[in-house]
């Protein structure tokens, strides 16, 4: 139809020319959290979700491979490595998505630059400061006023993707304490107007701190019963403040954990394991939680990492700095299963990496467009597809 | 003692560390504002006045390394974080110590301009050379310190220059000489510039085994000598030709001036100020001492409403209170501590744009340490005046570990028994918004103050 059809159209139907608006405005769905897991240091994708069917995975892993036997099967090509038994139930409920061979085009191997790149959704010579997170609510719709926080970091992991100096994230260490202390004692002082706009804007942020602060304490989280038992050590009990949190009834839309240690250039068969067993039981742990108190509906939990690794391991039984890998998608509206294609072990791009398949913006696409419902002009790639209507 | 000139205060504050030393401030008062300036400017000092770490002199091992067995190698790199933690204390000590805090401002501002960090370059006498660099030329011409950080150690590590070959020539430094070092983003250059300047680069390396005055030079081997169509000019351009030839536009000037702008007046911009200044700049090829007098002696920058405008980094707050109410540090790898946790790692800019500064500094997830580091030294300065021991523990604490001892217990008593009004005018820009009833009386409502995190 061109314009002047439309207009001719709309004239004739008024109503139904206010279809298209309606939809445009849409309201965002604020009850739906994002729970971001950032795996620090470039998980070893191809030891999470092994590729087991290929004769090239044993070859280019004699040592640091797992083995055939040992994986547990997700299809007829593709495993989950041992130490993730905890997410089979997850998986086989068909609640687990798995985005296959996530990275980007010409993609940047430090570990710095890597993790700005994911953070800020750029290209990878494009450099910007404020997150992907942020970088919606500004250009689509912002969380409500009401909300305690924009966003909540638990644990010591940097704020990443909610970095802006306008939003309002709290960061909320070991069990978040601090944080709590520092605001039942910061004086914020009311803005009597006449000062510069850096006063302001100290005001503003002091006042806003305050006030998340206060949502968050009014909630009495520390009391609260996550009905699930987390796995024991740092990685459990940020995903414990996350469920209490929620539990608990503190409304914001993303919350943020880390689990670090990946960057397994030695010693990999150990450690990684070790890892991989942290987060699946801690995934396993939060969704119970979430079931038992009805909120697994509500609540998407994300994974993401600054690059994969080599598959080609290297001479100290290790992975060196690689590119795409594999990431999770889990929740009660998720609809289970393989999302694009498992990357080639012999068509390397450069001779030794993964070329990606699958977008890392893709994944934030979903998160903005369907999950919270939000138009993002600045997410150039569609949606993986992954949430049930 | 009597009110400390706010004007004096205000130039000191800008180029220092967010405020300046009572004695200071007596030192340039007293004689016209722009003699002021000038003896300023010509007490910038171009040496550091603490001794560097003793390691720095050290042959650079970086092609030898690869050769070691593991467990010596191992033992190299632990050396090196070591010695890496040394050098980002050595660094917090001299800005904490220095006669000159105007040098260390400007080594800070052009290490957030031409930056690098050390999590990539990973050895840190390439990091000391840098500062070394922007220490000598801080205030001297800007064609000479582009070409010199062009051809820095650090910088030909940190953009990846060291590995860029003719055949294969990668973009990283040539892409940021032109976004972030002179022209500003997609201003006049195209994507094209950006490839044939690359190959100019190309075979540009670090020298290893030695310590060469400038610890570059070019393998022939590596570089491409052909022909290139550079900015609408062919020719068989090297590095510093592309170089001369990007300053030939006038928008560099006018990048560098609203730049230095930001840092030293206001954000955003006066845009026909700058552009008055700018002119003056290249006029004067590039001379950056009498561009950043201008900008001092401009009235935007003595309008008193100008005062308190900008917001402190990590670095004025911790530096600038421990200057004026501290003592010399025993323990200088705490402060660097401190400024990561506030925010400011310094050597380890968040990427390569640096910090954005400005109001960013300051953010609810930010917010929290900085109020916490100021309660620990407000707590800090009641144990050093009263005497109250109690305290001492909860300051250690909010201080990221710096000891209550690192308060000067004479100054501020001194400081405590002056009138509000005086003691006011030496810690705050403008007037107090806030009453605090807190610890460390007078002093330590002061450094609560919301407008204690301005400058």
């Amino acid at each position: 139809m061109n314009r002047r059809n439309f207009l001719a159209t709309a004239a004739m139907a008024p109503l139904v020319s206010f279809v298209p608006y309606r939809l445009a405005h849409a309201a965002a769905r604020w009850d739906r959290v994002l729970l971001l897991i950032e795996l620090s240091g470039g998980n070893d994708g191809l030891n999470m979700v092994v590729p087991y069917a290929d004769p090239n995975y044993a070859k280019l892993r004699p040592t640091v491979g797992i083995k055939r036997e040992a994986v547990l099967q997700m299809d007829e090509r593709l495993g989950l490595a041992p130490e993730m038994s905890p997410l089979m139930p997850l998986w086989k409920n068909k609640e687990l998505a798995v985005a296959l061979g996530v990275g980007y085009p010409d993609p940047n191997l430090s570990h710095f630059r890597g993790i700005d790149i994911w953070n800020t959704a750029t290209d990878s010579d494009e450099s910007a400061t404020v997150g992907w997170i942020s970088q919606i609510f500004k250009a689509g719709e912002a969380p409500p006023v009401e909300f305690a926080a924009d966003g909540i970091v638990v644990g010591r992991g940097s704020v990443g993707p909610l970095r802006a100096p306008d939003r309002r994230v709290l960061v909320l260490e070991n069990g978040g304490a601090a944080a709590m202390n520092e605001a039942k004692r910061m004086v914020a002082a009311p803005d009597m107007g006449g000062g510069n706009a850096a006063l302001a804007h100290v005001l503003a942020t002091q006042q806003s701190f305050k006030m998340s602060s206060a949502a968050v304490l009014a909630k009495n989280v520390d009391k609260v019963d996550p009905g699930a038992t987390f796995p024991a050590g740092d990685f459990g009990s940020q995903l414990q403040m996350a469920a209490r949190l929620l539990v608990g009834g503190v409304q914001v839309p993303v919350i943020k954990a880390t689990l670090g240690g990946f960057d397994t250039h030695a010693g990999q068969p150990v450690d990684q394991p070790a890892l991989l067993a942290q987060l699946a039981s801690g995934i396993t742990a939060f969704s119970e939680s979430m079931k038992k108190n009805g909120l697994w509906d509500r609540v998407m939990v994300m994974t993401y990492s600054e690059f994969g690794r080599r598959p080609k391991e290297n001479g100290s039984s290790g992975t060196d700095h690689g590119t795409a890998a594999p990431h999770f998608i889990a929740g009660g509206k998720v609809k289970g299963g393989f999302y694009g294609a498992q990357p080639s072990l012999t068509d390397f791009f450069d001779g030794n990496n993964l070329t990606h398949t699958t977008h890392f913006r893709s994944m934030y696409a979903t998160a903005a467009s369907e999950w919270w419902g939000i138009s993002v002009p600045f997410l150039k790639e569609k949606p993986l597809g992954v949430v049930k209507a | 003692m009597a009110l400390p000139n706010p004007e004096i205060r205000h130039l000191l504050a800008r180029t220092g560390f967010g405020m300046a030393r009572p004695e200071e401030i007596d030192a340039l008062s007293g004689r016209s504002y722009a003699q002021a300036v000038d003896r300023l400017l010509d007490g910038v000092a171009t040496k550091p006045f603490t001794t560097p770490p003793d390691w720095l002199n050290v042959p650079l091992f970086a092609q030898l390394e690869a050769n070691l067995p593991k467990d010596r190698r191992d033992a190299m790199q632990m050396e090196r974080r070591e010695d890496g933690r040394e050098m980002k204390a050595w660094w917090w000590a001299e800005m904490l110590n220095t006669p000159s805090p105007m040098t260390e401002h400007m080594v800070l501002f052009w290490h957030n301009h031409f930056t690098s960090a050390l999590n990539k370059v990973s050895r840190p006498e390439l990091m000391y050379r840098q500062t070394e660099l922007f220490r000598t030329m801080a205030l001297g011409n800007f064609e000479k310190l582009v070409k010199a950080s062009a051809k820095d150690p650090a910088m030909l590590v940190y953009l990846d220059t060291n590995s860029n070959k003719a055949g294969a020539p990668n973009e990283n430094f040539a892409r940021e000489l032109m976004e972030l070092f002179t022209l500003g983003e997609g201003r006049g250059y195209t994507e094209q510039d950006v490839r044939e300047a690359a190959r100019a680069f190309t075979g540009w390396r670090v020298v290893t085994g030695n310590t060469s005055a400038t610890g570059w030079r070019v393998d022939g081997l590596q570089h491409d000598g052909g022909s290139k169509k550079f900015m609408g000019r062919t020719g068989r351009f090297d590095g510093d030709d592309i170089i001369d030839i990007i300053l030939q536009q006038p928008q560099v000037a006018e990048f560098v001036t609203e730049k230095l702008w930001h840092d030293l007046v206001s954000d955003p911009a006066d845009r026909v100020e700058v552009q008055r200044l700018a002119k003056a700049f290249r006029d004067s090829k590039y001379e950056l001492k009498p561009l950043v007098r201008a900008v001092l002696l401009s009235d935007a920058f003595r309008d008193p409403q100008n005062r308190g405008s900008l917001v402190k980094s990590p670095t004025d707050l911790i530096v600038g209170t421990f200057r004026v109410i501290g003592t010399p540090p025993a323990n200088p790898s705490l402060f660097a501590a401190a400024g990561r946790a506030l925010g400011q790692d310094l050597l380890d800019p968040p990427n390569v744009k640096g910090w954005p500064g400005g109001l960013s500094w300051i953010d609810t997830s930010l917010l929290p340490a900085r109020n916490a580091f100021m309660n620990g030294v407000a707590a800090g300065v009641e144990v050093q005046v009263t005497g109250k021991q109690t305290l001492a523990t909860q300051a250690r604490r909010d201080m990221k570990n710096l000891p209550v001892q690192a308060l000067d217990a004479d100054r501020l008593k001194k400081m405590s028994a002056l009138p509000d009004a005086e003691v006011a005018a030496l810690l705050l820009p403008v007037a107090p918004v806030a009453k605090i009833n807190g610890v460390g009386g007078k002093v330590g409502a002061l450094l609560l103050d919301p407008t204690y995190n301005l400058k």
